[in-house]
């Protein structure tokens, strides 16, 4: 019984990190960022690039909408307790220190894949059944300390190329994992047995 | 010091019962919740939500609260200060009870 208690009070302080199909627009985001620096898109839409980035992000601001619909009227709504302020502030600055020393140093690894690495890190030891976070934590330290390798230091294409493979792993980590979070949501809310959303709100007039 | 099982008997029934157990524990990680997610949480029909629901309300643990959202109903849970407490206490209890009973010798 403990053990489920601490599992429904698990699933209810991180139930909006479980919506992760959320992430679902951010991850596109990244990726299609990823084929802008390996010049993908400049093969195959040629000129009015404003248009297309325009049309990108509305469609996906669409979607991030739609899908926050979505879990509204499947899952409820959860107002969640104010997280500590001095956790937001950490993560901030972290992510803050990490862009600065990518944009300013010639640090041969890429901090903010470090600093999510961490974060990814942090989120897991909070709660391990979320291995994925675990997984996707290595894998984007393995892919942020890659120009490190002697054959990448030195080659201008090769950085260019780690560059693009940090990000197309940051996009796709990100997709997957949200992923896997819808799942575990999905697993630990099934449907109700007699559920009809609409009529939730009303199951009190009956009562 | 009491026994493990007059420490049982000491538990407050209205908080212990599985389902509203369930309830308060969900509803104190967080600041509230709606009918819906308390539902699917706990896997209990509308009938018997609302049932447990009305308990906790009348005992002044939960408090709640119907807003229309569009032209949506939606019905929020939230602890009072007091089921707040209650909740606590509660855990607090059920750690001591399963601590005593592991360190309890009957002779």
């Amino acid at each position: 019984m403990k053990e489920n208690l601490d599992r429904i009070r698990l699933v209810t302080a991180n139930f909006h990190y479980l919506k992760g199909l959320l992430s679902l627009p951010l991850g596109l985001l990244i990726l299609f960022s990823a084929g802008g620096i390996a010049g993908w898109w400049s093969l195959f839409i040629p000129g009015k690039w404003g248009y297309v980035e325009g049309g990108i992000l509305t469609v996906l601001m669409g979607l991030y909408w739609g899908i926050s619909q979505f879990y509204k009227h499947t899952f409820g709504r959860v107002g969640r307790t104010p997280s500590p302020s001095w956790k937001v502030i950490v993560l901030l600055l972290v992510v803050f220190a990490a862009i600065l020393i990518d944009g300013t140093s010639n640090i041969p690894v890429n901090m903010l894949g470090l600093a999510f690495a961490g974060i990814y890190f942090v989120a897991y030891s909070e709660w391990k059944e979320r291995v994925h976070y675990l997984v996707f934590s290595v894998v984007l330290a393995v892919v942020s300390l890659l120009p490190l390798l002697p054959t990448i230091a030195r080659s201008d294409a090769l950085w260019g190329v780690t560059s693009a493979a940090f990000a197309l792993t940051l996009g796709a980590g990100i997709i997957l994992v949200g992923l896997l979070d819808h799942r575990l949501l999905v697993r630990a809310l099934p449907p109700a047995p007699d559920e009809d959303p609409a009529a939730a709100g009303e199951a009190w007039s009956h009562a | 010091m009491p026994e493990p099982f007059e420490e049982i008997a000491g538990l407050d029934k209205l908080i212990h019962e599985p389902a509203r157990l369930a309830i308060l524990t969900a509803l104190s990680a967080c600041q509230k919740a709606d009918f819906l997610y308390l539902q699917r949480l706990t896997g209990l029909t509308k009938g018997n939500l609302s049932s447990h629901l009305s308990k906790l309300e009348e005992a002044a643990l939960v408090v709640i609260s119907k807003t229309f959202e569009g032209k949506k109903p939606v019905t929020y849970l939230q602890l009072t200060t007091q089921g707040r407490q209650a909740i606590e206490n509660h855990w607090q209890k059920l750690d001591a009870l399963r601590n005593g009973s592991e360190t309890w010798n009957p002779e």
